[in-house]
């Protein structure tokens, strides 16, 4: 075997990609969000959560109600907390990306939804990106706070910050009720037995994978959120935060995504609580500009 | 041309022009160190965002291509080390028709010594000569050549044991 033998079979090891362009306004916009530029960052994060989950609401938007499923898919989505009045849901979370950003290695996120009368959100950021950002539930503008010049800015969401849109688990709901869930067995996360159920999405014809959702095997409480990376083909399927990754070029597919529930659950609505829940309690001195 | 000098425009201008004439080589590179192409795109536009970012401090140094590829390797290093499952895999390619087994072939490339797969990659996949090499690998040229002849050993006598 000749060395140009051997060139022809390691070139057939990286083919593909010979027409391939670089993105060289990512190369930039990277560049532009290096550690030390604050503005281009706080816009970036800002940006990340309210473009939030337009692309996943839609997914599922799409698929029909789920009839007599499994029990186990149906007891999932049973354990998924819908807050009453009375009770505000508190969720945190940790978000990796498999994709290799210095802002999004890891971001911890918490969120609070009220389910009394005020119907307040608020959704806070720290690690990768850092937020804090409040509004009502359903509403199409709230408040970020901005931790460098310490004022709120009125912001204007892409659409209405519904519970699909704001709460992962929401979006996992009408997955598990669409019909394209399907329990595939136990596993462990973080050393808990759990279940594994498998998300899909009808596209081109046929069901596609598009995510893993791991619940408890003994309460069915969510676990963790493996969401697959994206296919050639092109279609998308989104949690909060996914949208963060809208600055990459055309040309790169999703990397996927994980999600661990560190905490779920609901809690009273005692005056602390409350305040939780709103972002102008939070930063009382705080002027809006 | 190899050289940095000038103001900030100028050096923007090198990088982009770099980026521009070598993307998919150094594509091919990340592809062959990680395994995986959306990682491999990920870390050539990190190396790029990189030398952006460094483009005052590529004044003092002799060769931003070398730079470059240096840079490359040391992100493939870094992702390799945050997600080491995926390191040292070639990516799947569909075995149809092809005379060898690229499961053999991969297993072969990744079994390689360190400093013989960066060589292999830059001379195959980026096309540097032994003195540009020698430069991205911290070697002296006839390393260079040493190394990569002991690579191309090892790979065609893997090949060659394959039963056909």
């Amino acid at each position: 075997m000749t060395d140009r033998e051997i060139t022809t079979l390691l070139d057939r090891l990286v083919e593909g990609v010979d027409h391939e362009e670089g993105d060289w306004e990512n190369v930039l916009c990277r560049a532009d969000a290096a550690p030390g530029n604050k503005p281009a960052r706080r816009r970036w994060a800002v940006a990340a959560v309210f473009a939030a989950v337009a692309i996943g609401a839609a997914v599922f938007a799409e698929t029909t109600p789920w009839r007599g499923g499994p029990t186990l898919t149906d007891r999932a989505a049973a354990a998924i907390l819908t807050p009453t009045s009375g009770q505000i849901l508190s969720e945190r979370i940790v978000f990796r990306a498999r994709i290799w950003h210095p802002y999004l290695e890891t971001t911890h996120a918490q969120i609070y939804i009220d389910g009394g009368p005020a119907h307040r959100f608020r959704v806070t950021l720290s690690g990768g990106l850092r937020a804090d950002i409040g509004g009502k539930v359903g509403g199409s503008s709230g408040l970020s706070y901005d931790f460098e010049s310490h004022v709120f800015d009125p912001v204007g969401f892409q659409l209405a910050m519904t519970r699909a849109v704001l709460d992962p688990t929401a979006l996992i709901k009408q997955a598990l009720t669409s019909g394209h869930a399907q329990v595939e067995g136990h596993a462990r996360v973080r050393g808990l037995d759990v279940l594994r159920i498998r998300l899909s999405w009808p596209a081109f014809g046929r069901l596609v994978p598009v995510a893993y959702y791991y619940v408890d095997a003994h309460d069915y409480r969510p676990v963790r959120i493996t969401v697959i990376p994206d296919r050639p083909q092109g279609y998308r399927f989104g949690f909060p935060l996914s949208s963060a990754y809208s600055f990459l070029p055309s040309g790169l597919r999703w990397p996927g995504s994980v999600y661990d529930f560190v905490e779920y659950r609901l809690v009273a609505p005692s005056a602390a609580n409350e305040r939780l829940t709103d972002i102008r309690a939070q930063h009382p001195k705080a002027p809006i500009v | 041309m190899d050289q940095v000098s000038g103001d900030s425009d100028r050096e923007l201008a090198v990088i982009e022009q770099a980026y521009r004439d070598g993307y998919v080589r150094f594509l091919k590179v990340a592809i062959a160190m990680l395994g995986d192409a959306d990682r491999a795109r990920d870390a050539v536009q990190e190396t790029f965002a990189r030398a952006i970012r460094s483009r005052r401090d590529l004044r003092r140094v002799e060769s931003v291509h070398a730079w470059l590829w240096q840079t490359l390797l040391n992100v493939c290093r870094m992702e390799q080390r945050h997600r080491p499952e995926a390191a040292n895999v070639l990516p799947d390619v569909p075995a149809n028709g092809h005379a060898v087994d690229w499961g053999d072939l991969r297993a072969v490339v990744a079994a390689l010594p360190e400093r013989q797969r960066l060589v292999l990659f830059l001379r195959h996949y980026a096309d540097l000569d032994y003195a540009r090499i020698a430069a991205v690998v911290g070697v002296e040229r006839g390393t260079v050549a040493a190394t990569l002849h002991a690579a191309h050993h090892k790979i065609r006598q893997a090949i060659e044991e394959v039963p056909q």
